[in-house]
């Protein structure tokens, strides 16, 4: 063929021509695949299988091993008869070789069914929904908090580096890392509650004489109930929130107030905030907007191992406080052996902890386009 | 010598002065490596009290047959009336901390409690070294399969929540429901639950320290010149990366220490064994009444903890000034 000819046929492809639908898929997937995020997405959200079953077998392993679920039930009930007992395995599930039920467990999580727990034959899902709420009420407000005032803390230090204001901060860094979560929990109780001041209560969620909130009179007309109870009830959660959320804001505010200074002070050791300084910028503006804005970036990304390091700990608040939260009804169920609650718990747990990571690497890698993949 | 010549300029200089200028090795050996981290460590003032504090608890934990006034579990204060004992008693002379619920000496208590402590906070923080060290010197150093596996392995462990795992685990290892397991004690479980679930971070680390120094000339000349591969990574790689090592194994173990008290006080720890989380737990039933009985023990973690902390960053700040801030 000439050069001339191939010149010609090249011309005679208009722009706008008819393609196939094979073509139009493969220039859309190409254009899909060559969009990092989107790929890098894909990858780390298909990691997150095996990392979650392989927890999961580890889980069931050491659970299904530590005893017998219905040793308890007997204990409790000393005339029941060996008849009954196999009555209840069988009805229970636990009459089935192990590796049959932890598919059975996973095929039922895949589908959204934890299936019932043993005790009060209630869908675990439903049992699960309700302390998770108590369990994020706690952790959001303590995140929130605590996020706030590392913030202005670890600021405060990088500003006034190697003063008594640096080291009064990384003093309190550093007595959060190292005190025991549950020995500063019942210090805030003997103090703040019980015998000697009396201002919040030392355990549990809720009063036990206060109203739910009144939803239905919203549109059946009285506001004024609906308001009533409210603000009856925030009032009493908030009440009740204080001891733990001091607690854990207390724990949580080492990890942060560590991360914000360290990065602070490499943020103002850059260039730009040199020059920033030489264009004559307030000393507030170098700091807020060209240091903390950028300071900040890393410090978000941390969240996911921020939020692992908070749910593993709620355990022993929860605990301290009597809290009805996921750990310590975890702690509670892991003594009665209740499987498909244990399960459930850790595997939600675990869940979000995966959930948490796979956001913040992706947010990384959003953020961050010098990140190799 | 041509340093006197500089700094006395004055002097006059002979030929063979001139001759010799800066060829000679320096008659003083320059100061080791280890020897400029001591010194280093020893300007920090907090670090000093840390390592104080360190070393009187182990000679405590050490001396606790000897120095505690009784044996932990011995009830006798309880049937001491007249020498201040019974159950819930106030500190006084003969029992200074007091007695707990069951009527036992506070003290002796409190000072064999520090043996557990520390047993478990120092060897589960070095069987985690241990396997990080050798699965991140591997992973890093074959690279391909090895790493992909190992590393995918890391992810798991990282990704796990780890007091939960770790209450089924011990609860687990207490049933003692396979044969080989069985009649393990409480330090033994414990060490096993926290060193077999906390060496994921280190791995990571090592391994990316590994990829680091395996870059640099002289690993590629030890390469070169036929050095096995055990030798490179024992005689080239670990030296320059045990500094990292180091610093994560001293503040590993305060996470251990709380994670063993932690667990203790949640009451999955062994009853008969005297621990400072034991203790704890013991006492919180006499919060308001009897605040000793949980502070004292409780304290006494928090001040181990902090000293093991406070050791760890001076050490950091010691070993590699990079690392500061």
């Amino acid at each position: 063929m000439s050069e001339v000819q191939a010149v010609e046929l090249v011309e005679e492809t208009p722009p706008g021509r008819v393609t196939s639908l094979g073509e139009n898929v493969g220039l859309w997937f190409r254009g899909l695949t060559s969009n990092r995020v989107l790929v890098y997405s894909f990858r780390r959200v298909l990691t997150i299988i095996p990392l979650f079953v392989g927890i999961s077998i580890i889980t069931f392993a050491l659970m299904y091993m530590i005893g017998d679920p219905l040793a308890y039930l007997v204990q409790q009930n000393p005339q029941i008869t060996q008849v009954d007992i196999d009555r209840l395995r069988e009805s229970l599930g636990l009459a089935k070789p192990p590796v049959q039920q932890y598919l059975i467990w996973l095929w039922g999580f895949v589908r959204f069914d934890l299936g019932t727990t043993f005790f009060s034959r209630a869908p675990v899902l439903d049992e699960i929904t309700s302390y998770l709420t108590e369990t994020l009420k706690l952790q959001i407000t303590q995140f929130l908090i605590s996020l706030i005032i590392s913030i202005i803390l670890g600021v405060l230090a990088a500003k006034f580096q190697n003063t008594w204001i640096d080291s009064g901060v990384s003093a309190l860094a550093l007595f959060g890392l190292s005190m025991p979560i549950f020995v500063f929990g019942n210090l805030l109780i003997f103090i703040f509650a019980g015998r000697n001041l009396d201002w919040f209560p030392a355990g549990k969620a809720h009063s036990t004489n206060i109203l739910p909130i009144d939803w239905s009179s919203l549109w059946n007309g009285n506001i004024g109930t609906f308001f009533g109870t409210f603000f009856s009830y925030m009032g009493d959660t908030l009440w009740f929130m204080v001891l733990p959320v001091g607690t854990l804001v207390f724990a949580s505010l080492a990890l942060f107030t560590r991360l914000v200074r360290g990065n602070m002070l490499e943020i103002l050791r850059q260039d730009y905030i040199l020059a920033a300084r030489a264009n004559g910028l307030s000393e507030r503006a170098v700091l807020i907007s060209h240091g903390l804005r950028n300071a900040l970036l890393p410090v978000v990304t941390y969240i996911g191992l921020f939020m692992g390091a908070v749910l593993a700990g709620a355990p022993i608040t929860e605990t301290v406080f009597s809290y009805p939260g996921l750990g310590a009804k975890f702690v509670f169920y892991i003594n009665r052996l209740d499987h498909p609650l244990i399960m459930g718990i850790s595997m939600i747990i675990t869940l979000m902890i995966l959930i948490a990571n796979l956001i913040t690497d992706i947010a990384y890698v959003w953020v961050d386009p010098r990140i190799e993949l | 010598m041509a340093t006197s010549t500089e700094t006395d300029p004055t002097k006059k200089r002979s030929a063979a002065d001139l001759i010799r200028v800066g060829d000679e090795a320096p008659v003083d050996k320059s100061p080791s490596h280890w020897s400029v981290v001591w010194r280093r460590f020893q300007k920090n003032k907090l670090a000093i009290y840390g390592f104080f504090v360190i070393l009187v608890v182990t000679i405590v934990a050490f001396l606790a047959p000897v120095i505690s006034p009784d044996y932990p579990t011995s009830l006798a204060p309880l049937f001491d009336k007249y020498g201040g004992g019974g159950a819930d008693e106030r500190p006084s002379l003969k029992y200074p901390l007091g007695t707990d619920t069951l009527g036992r000496d506070l003290l002796s208590r409190v000072v064999w409690g520090t043996k557990i402590s520390l047993l478990v906070g120092i060897i589960a923080s070095l069987v985690s070294t241990l396997i990080g060290v050798l699965l991140g010197a591997l992973a890093g150093y074959y690279r391909g399969l090895t790493e992909e596996i190992i590393m995918r392995i890391t992810d798991m462990f990282l990704a796990v929540p780890f007091l939960l795992i770790a209450i089924v685990a011990v609860s687990f290892l207490r049933s003692g429901r396979i044969e080989f397991l069985q009649n393990m004690n409480h330090a033994t479980i414990m060490i096993l639950v926290l060193g077999l679930f906390g060496w994921a971070g280190l791995c990571r680390l090592v391994t990316a320290e590994v990829k680091r120094v395996m870059t640099l000339e002289y690993v590629q000349a030890a390469v070169c010149l036929g050095a096995s591969d055990w030798r490179i990574i024992s005689k080239h790689i670990l030296p320059n990366i045990l500094a990292s090592i180091i610093v994560i194994t001293t503040l590993g173990i305060g996470g251990n220490i709380l994670a063993e008290a932690g667990l203790t006080y949640l009451g999955f720890g062994d009853p008969q064994t005297v621990s400072w989380g034991r203790i704890v737990n013991d006492g919180i039933e006499n919060l308001q009444t009897n605040p000793e009985q949980v502070f004292i023990a409780g304290f006494g973690i928090f001040f181990l903890v902090l000293a093991f902390n406070v050791v760890g960053d001076a050490l950091r700040d010691a070993m590699d000034p990079r690392l500061k801030d």
